[in-house]
């Protein structure tokens, strides 16, 4: 670039973006400090950020005699994964269909997904509720995935990306003998990897702090999910003793920050290359 | 002679194709035989339907009206992949995350297993899958060296040049012998250099394939190089279908000259004397036309065709051209006509521009096209 | 052979090329499951949203009754329902314009320079990842008002302390100031990739032709090859923040004296906890409106920089 060569420049950069990385950090990092505290440092106005005394193993275990964190953690792990695969499956096919092949409907269906595109998860809410009471399925896994297996928006994030894929490619596997279903799994599920990955994070993301729809769904603590395990956590203790809250806090929402900062570079990546050309 | 005993399954027919997108009609009533084993390029300018014939051709788009037959059998109604035609595409259109042999392989693959014999524990463990396995992989592998890529079976196309992706594209195109290749301007995105070397090398390959190639290309070097014959496509119709030789000496009408050709050939305005000689601007040419006097042609003359010699039609050097081995003359006449003339580097120090030139067109050679720009 | 290459001809147009209809086909059958679900779970469920609205309907009720818009006419009526939907677009119309705002200038300052992109990138955009409902409680203490992070800032800067979640005048400033730290980094990422898919050579072209200052390239060359990704950023961070939830459920819980209460806290209230699914539904409906609206509204300004074509 051409006028940011200048070292004041550079300087005034790295000083703003700095700050802010600061502020945005500041939340986690008093976290981790919280959690590692015992009570009595905690309730202080001196600022410190590592404590006199370390109290992180009665923190984190205490965290785990309140509640099942575990149980917590591995329903979100359960509950996520499954809502992605059933969103790729559902969502890949139909994404291939509406980039690349020639159909009657295909505008009127596109138009659905766009419409399907402004409608917010919680709109739909009170009749999930009440067809999966019907069902007898409240408090369950199916209750947690069924209402998500549909991504209105991985469909059309998708399709975009798969605009991008160049025709001929799909015109060579045609001639290499592939029929269109093996297109979609050899040649476009590998091609679309670095979509998948930026939507998968965006996912994941979602379902895993998703609080709404749990505390709707879930009546017992077996059946709930990371989000709502906090809430629990902090009903247990009226919010009295933090250093436990925190320390469940910490572990509720590491595995996520964890999982992004290794995926970082292919979800920015995935983020770029869809781009938002329209 | 007698023909091998396949040789008259594989030629291509193309029976009175047309195709619109919307209000555009890309090819009007296109009709085409390919001959068993004969290498034919369709040559035009972009956007003169080449590639959408070939396309219909391949069975990837489909024509409004017409017919397709490969060998004997008519094939509008089959899938691409049942058509059994090979296609090697302007981009390459490899498979970006496969390897260079799985590339390659995968029209074998896809033509020697069926569907659940590829699903992951199977592919390894069915006797059938495992030995379709070893077919494949024996003959990627003469495939690759028979374009000499063997040793980069492994890479992936990212981690290839311009030229190896090219050879791998044919090569995929090759392994399973096909009915017919078909290849869309396979060169143009090389360089200069490789594309020399890269065109002897096409040529050589469908003379052993003995199989019927369609070569696309906008590049009429190309054409003239490689093909037995030119079809040479413009405004969606195939205007003259004739050897390269044929096509540059005797072109079918003006369209076909104009294009064909190194500097373009010249065009005079010209009318028939009285005694069979023709009125050019700025001198007479002494053509037996037999046509009636005063009638309007127009006269084409290639600048090879055209010496720098006294007593010839006079004009003004506006501009020079040294190529080494040529020179070309750019020479203004009467009425601004332009007309280059082909001529020994030596003698560029006598033509300086703005100096007055004569320009002698060899009759024998000249071409005489009529008002609707048909040779006569 | 040529002889019956004619009659071929015309028997051919009438049934078209197989690929035309293997790919009609199998276009079909891969988009069937997508638009199944699509039907199913989002359009129809709306649309019984929609219809419940029309009626008395509680949850758990055996019957129910059709009463045109009663419900309406309650929630014209009723004066938290107004202060909750004055609250929730107060709440939009802060979070958008200042965590968009402060997500282009990170954007664009992370681009100016080469240096630590990944380690800016990734800080910014951890808050998106996190918890939001876990990390709320941390805020919680940030925002105590005798051992909180912000009152020792605050009151080393000399300005007076409050207690932020509880004050009426405070709460939802407070609770906007969450919602910012959270989506600040979702709207940097996306512009982000708007930023990168700006062809390098306008800037180059922009350079030689006098436009090389910092401000002028902005306004030249970024800001309107960035039309279409900063409109697309705008709604999306608004139907977000339209949906503001977690953090009033757990930290102020509508309150103090309805200070935070929004449209989503108010629906859930009246729908799951008063088991009044008709008249919540009928929140929803006002809920979706306003989000259409908001769509419209961006479609006319955008109407001709972005087509999904």
């Amino acid at each position: 670039m051409i006028a940011t060569r200048h070292l004041p420049f550079a300087v005034f950069r790295h000083v703003v973006l700095a700050a802010g990385a600061v502020v945005m950090l500041a939340p986690f990092i008093w976290l981790l400090s919280l959690a590692v505290k015992p009570a009595d440092e905690i309730f202080t106005t001196d600022l410190r950020l590592l404590p006199l005394k370390w109290d992180a193993e009665r923190n984190f275990t205490e965290a785990f005699n309140k509640v099942p964190l575990h149980r917590y953690l591995l329903n979100g792990v359960i509950v996520t994964a499954a809502i992605f695969t059933m969103q790729v499956l559902v969502a890949l096919p139909a994404a291939y269909a509406l980039a690349k092949l020639r159909f009657g409907l295909a505008k009127p269906l596109f138009a659905l997904v766009l419409l399907g595109l402004l409608i917010p998860g919680h709109v739909p809410a009170i009749p999930h509720y009440i067809m999966l009471s019907h069902a007898g399925l409240l408090n369950s896994y199916p209750a947690l995935v069924l209402p998500s297996i549909i991504s209105v928006f991985g469909i059309f994030w998708i399709r975009q990306f798969f605009r991008t894929v160049p025709d001929d490619l799909i015109h060579a596997a045609r001639l290499d003998g592939l029929s269109e279903f093996s297109i979609v799994w050899r040649i476009m599920l590998p091609a679309a990897m670095p979509a998948l990955v930026a939507f998968g994070i965006l996912s994941v993301v979602f379902h895993w702090n998703d609080y709404f729809w749990p505390l709707l769904v879930v009546t017992s603590p077996d059946m709930a999910m990371p989000a709502l395990g906090t809430v629990y956590l902090r009903n247990t203790e009226a919010g009295t003793d933090y250093g436990p809250l925190m320390a469940g806090t910490a572990i509720i929402t590491a595995p996520l920050v964890i999982a992004f900062l290794f995926a970082q570079r292919r979800f920015i990546e995935g983020m770029t290359l869809t781009g938002l050309k329209g | 002679m007698i023909p091998a005993p396949n040789a008259f399954q594989s030629g291509v027919s193309v029976r009175s194709v047309s195709k619109s997108f919307g209000q555009t009609r890309v090819l009007s009533e296109v009709s085409l035989e390919v001959g068993p084993r004969e290498f034919l390029t369709l040559l035009g300018p972009s956007g003169c339907g080449k590639s959408t014939l070939l396309r219909i051709i391949a069975g990837l788009d489909h024509a409004d009206e017409g017919s397709i037959a490969l060998g004997n059998q008519a094939v509008d109604g089959l899938l691409p992949r049942e058509r059994d035609v090979a296609m090697v595409f302007q981009s390459y259109a490899l498979y970006p995350y496969m390897t260079v042999a799985e590339n390659i392989g995968l029209p074998l693959l896809m033509r020697r297993t069926r569907s659940w014999q590829r699903l992951p524990l199977i592919r390894r463990l069915h006797p059938v899958a495992r030995a379709a396995a070893g077919t494949i992989t024996r003959d990627v592998r003469r495939a690759a060296e028979a374009l000499q890529i063997e040793a980069f079976l492994d890479r992936k196309p990212g981690q290839l040049s311009g030229g190896q992706r090219q050879r791998v594209a044919l090569a995929r195109a090759m392994v399973r012998n096909p009915r017919v290749f078909l290849m869309d301007e396979p060169l143009s995105n090389l360089d200069a250099k490789l594309r020399v070397a890269a065109r002897a090398e096409i040529a050589e390959l469908h003379r052993r394939s003995g199989v019927a190639c369609i070569y696309v290309t906008h590049d009429q070097v190309e054409a003239m190089t490689m093909s037995d014959r030119v079809a040479l496509m413009m405004g969606g119709e195939v205007l003259q279908v004739a050897p390269p030789a044929e096509i540059y000496d005797r072109p079918a009408e003006l369209r076909v000259a104009e294009f064909i050709g190194s500097p373009k050939i010249n065009i005079l305005p010209s009318t028939v004397r009285s005694d069979g000689g023709v009125d050019v601007p700025g001198g007479v040419l002494a053509i037996r036309s037999g046509l009636p006097a005063n009638t309007a042609v127009s006269v084409g003359v290639r600048p090879e065709h055209c010496d720098v010699a006294d007593g010839g039609i006079r004009g003004t050097v506006r501009h020079r051209e040294n190529l080494g081995s040529d020179l070309f003359v750019h020479v203004e006449t009467v009425g601004e006509h332009r007309i280059i003339a082909r001529a020994a580097p030596e003698i560029i120090d006598s033509v300086p521009p703005g100096a007055t030139v004569s320009l002698r067109p060899r009759p024998d050679r000249a071409l005489l096209f009529d008002r609707a720009g048909r040779r006569l | 052979m040529t002889t019956t290459a004619l009659p071929l001809a015309t028997e051919r147009t009438r049934h078209r090329s197989g690929q035309v209809r293997a790919e009609a086909i199998a276009a079909y059958v891969l988009s069937a499951p997508a638009m199944f679900c699509l039907l199913g779970i989002l359009i129809l469920p709306t649309l019984a949203t929609v219809v419940l609205s029309f009626t008395d309907w509680q949850f758990g009720a055996p019957t129910l009754r059709w009463i045109g818009l009663d419900n309406y006419a309650h929630l014209a009526a009723d004066r938290v329902f107004w202060k909750s939907l004055g609250n929730t677009v107060l709440y939009v119309a802060v979070v958008v314009p200042v965590s968009v705002g402060l997500g282009l200038g990170v954007a664009l300052l992370i681009e100016a320079g080469s240096s630590g992109r990944a380690f800016y990138r990734a800080a910014y955009f951890l808050p998106v990842t996190a918890t939001l409902i876990a990390m709320a409680t941390v805020w919680e203490i940030m925002l105590h008002p005798s051992i909180g992070l912000i009152n020792v800032i605050v009151d080393a800067l000399g300005l007076p302390k409050q207690n932020w979640l509880k004050h009426p005048d405070w709460a939802l400033f407070a609770l906007a100031g969450i919602g910012i730290w959270q989506a600040l980094g979702l709207n940097m990422v996306l512009l982000l990739a708007g930023l990168k898919s700006i062809p390098r050579d306008l800037y180059e072209a922009a350079a030689i032709d006098g436009a090389d200052g910092p401000w002028t390239r902005f306004v030249t060359v970024t800001l309107p090859m960035l039309g279409p990704a900063l409109s697309f950023v705008l709604i999306i961070s608004a139907i977000r923040s339209f949906q503001v939830f977690d953090t009033v459920a757990v930290l102020t819980e509508g309150g103090p004296n309805k200070a935070t209460e929004v449209l989503l806290y108010t629906m859930y209230q009246e729908g799951f906890s008063f088991f009044r699914a008709g008249y919540g539904a009928a929140i929803t409906v006002v809920f979706l409106a306003f989000v259409l609206l908001l769509t419209l509204v961006k479609a006319r300004i955008a109407e001709k920089r972005v087509h999904y074509s």
